[in-house]
């Protein structure tokens, strides 16, 4: 089985000039956790995720507290997220994007998903424009898949 | 990937079948089979037939909203996995159709909920990814009628982008919205919806020579083939070299089973043109003869290539002028 099998042929995309406000929004409605930025050739730029607009507004010294609740000042994210709301989405992209082709293996896409603690990856073609996502879950379900052929076909031997 | 869809207001189909249905009593449906879920909008309608015939893969694009949207996106996804999607998630709810079927006292219960309202920002993005898709196409086809927020001159700037990146533009529309398109930027193919209007290009049509009139008038903004149906066992076809009529000759048609004949006939015209190099009035035939074993099925459900065949025969061709 290749990725080209199972992935969710979803081409969703923004573009790099969008605001980080039109993430959100976008995120929010497509129940989506981030999203690939293209070009206007669909040839991806980067990747912004909800994880990058989080640590974009939170201090970074939050990290290295057990707790942020002893913080007088909640105000601070809705200071942060004001400043950055219209800014375009470049500036908080991830820049290097690992990406699969549809004919990759899903060994190799699993590879890269856990060496890299990535939930999904982008498919891209062999000019290296957009043609969708694969995903953990259906990476496994594709595995489940295969295990559940090779019984049937052992049966009918 | 060949094909490109726009369905700029996709809606959720959802059938209940229920026998005996009345008013003010609960009904309990038990098999699954009888609450049946469909995307649906024209654009998808053409979209899911194509995979179904030759397995022929799309992208669809188009403005998905909330809940409905979601269900919409994900059926597409588990049922058709040759469709790429490519809409955008956008504020509000997509479109909800819900028909209640009595098939025993032949009573259709119809519950139409309205779409979702477009923003600016929603339409400019739209554009965007347009241009950035169609470069990659050969093949345009826009079809239905637009959510609120969207301007009718909206299909003509669509065309136009199409015909600039080289595809054939397929339009399948009605009211203002056709007659704008074709004024502004006619696509290669033009099929006037006449489901509930007689009205084309803003012309009541009645006597034939009312039809030959629009469709010539088409074809004059430079259109390459026009079909309008008519008086349901007919369709005329105009190209720049005449105009035909094409009749059903034997076989009954149910009227009841009229549901997707219209996109039938697209996807089926798109499968000629990717693989054959039939001349157009062949073309529209083939479209017709799909439409027409599309109406064996009561769903809206694409019919087999042999089956299509079959109807080929059935269907006689005239020159009108």
């Amino acid at each position: 089985m290749k990725v080209g099998d199972i992935m969710i042929r979803d081409i969703s995309a923004i573009f790099e000039d969008e605001t980080v406000e039109r993430f959100i929004r976008l995120c929010a409605n497509h129940l989506r956790t981030g999203m690939p930025v293209v070009d206007d050739e669909m040839r991806i730029l980067g990747y912004i995720s909800e994880n990058d607009i989080v640590n974009a507004v939170i201090p970074s010294y939050f990290s290295m507290l057990q707790s942020a609740s002893f913080i007088p000042d909640t105000n601070q994210l809705k200071k942060k997220l004001h400043l950055i709301k219209d800014e375009p989405i470049s500036k908080y992209m991830a820049k290097s994007v690992i990406s699969v082709k549809e004919s990759d293996t899903l060994l190799h896409a699993s590879d890269l998903l856990i060496r890299h603690k990535f939930f999904s990856l982008c498919v891209v073609d062999e000019e290296e424009r957009l043609t969708g996502l694969v995903n953990r879950s259906r990476i496994l379900l594709g595995v489940l898949q295969e295990l559940e052929e090779e019984k049937n076909e052992n049966r009918e031997n | 990937m060949d094909v490109l869809t726009i369905t700029m207001n996709p809606a959720l189909d959802r059938e209940i079948i229920i026998p005996h249905f009345q008013l003010n009593t609960l009904h309990r449906v038990f098999e699954r089979e009888k609450l049946i879920s469909d995307p649906g909008g024209k654009g998808i309608n053409v979209s899911m037939m194509l995979s179904k015939l030759n397995d022929t893969p799309s992208i669809a694009m188009g403005f998905l909203g909330g809940y409905t949207g979601r269900i919409i996106s994900e059926e597409l996804r588990k049922r058709y996995p040759n469709v790429t999607l490519n809409f955008i998630h956008i504020d509000g709810e997509s479109r909800e159709n819900i028909s209640i079927l009595d098939e025993i006292n032949h009573y259709i219960t119809e519950i139409n909920a309205p779409g979702p309202v477009v923003q600016e920002p929603d339409l400019l993005h739209f554009m965007k990814l347009f241009n950035t898709v169609v470069s990659r196409t050969k093949i345009t086809v826009i079809s239905g009628s637009v959510p609120v927020g969207v301007p009718l001159d909206t299909y003509s700037i669509l065309s136009e982008k199409a015909k600039e990146s080289g595809n054939k533009v397929y339009l399948e529309a009605r009211g203002q919205l056709l007659t704008n398109t074709v004024k502004k930027c006619c696509p290669e193919v033009v099929r006037p919806d006449m489901r509930s209007t007689n009205k084309i290009m803003g012309k009541e049509v009645e006597s034939l020579n009312e039809y030959m009139e629009v469709g010539k008038e088409i074809v004059s903004y430079g259109a390459e083939l026009v079909i309008i149906s008519y008086k349901f066992k007919h369709d005329l076809i105009f190209t720049p070299e005449g105009a035909w009529i094409l009749t059903i000759e034997q076989g009954e048609l149910d009227e009841s089973h009229l549901l997707g004949t219209g996109d039938a006939y697209v996807a089926a015209m798109i499968h000629d043109y990717l693989t054959t190099n039939h001349s157009l009035l062949e073309r529209a035939k083939y479209g017709m003869a799909a439409a027409m074993a599309k109406t064996t099925y009561l769903k809206k459900e694409m019919p087999s290539l042999s089956d299509i065949e079959k109807n080929l025969d059935n269907i006689k061709i005239e020159k009108l002028d």
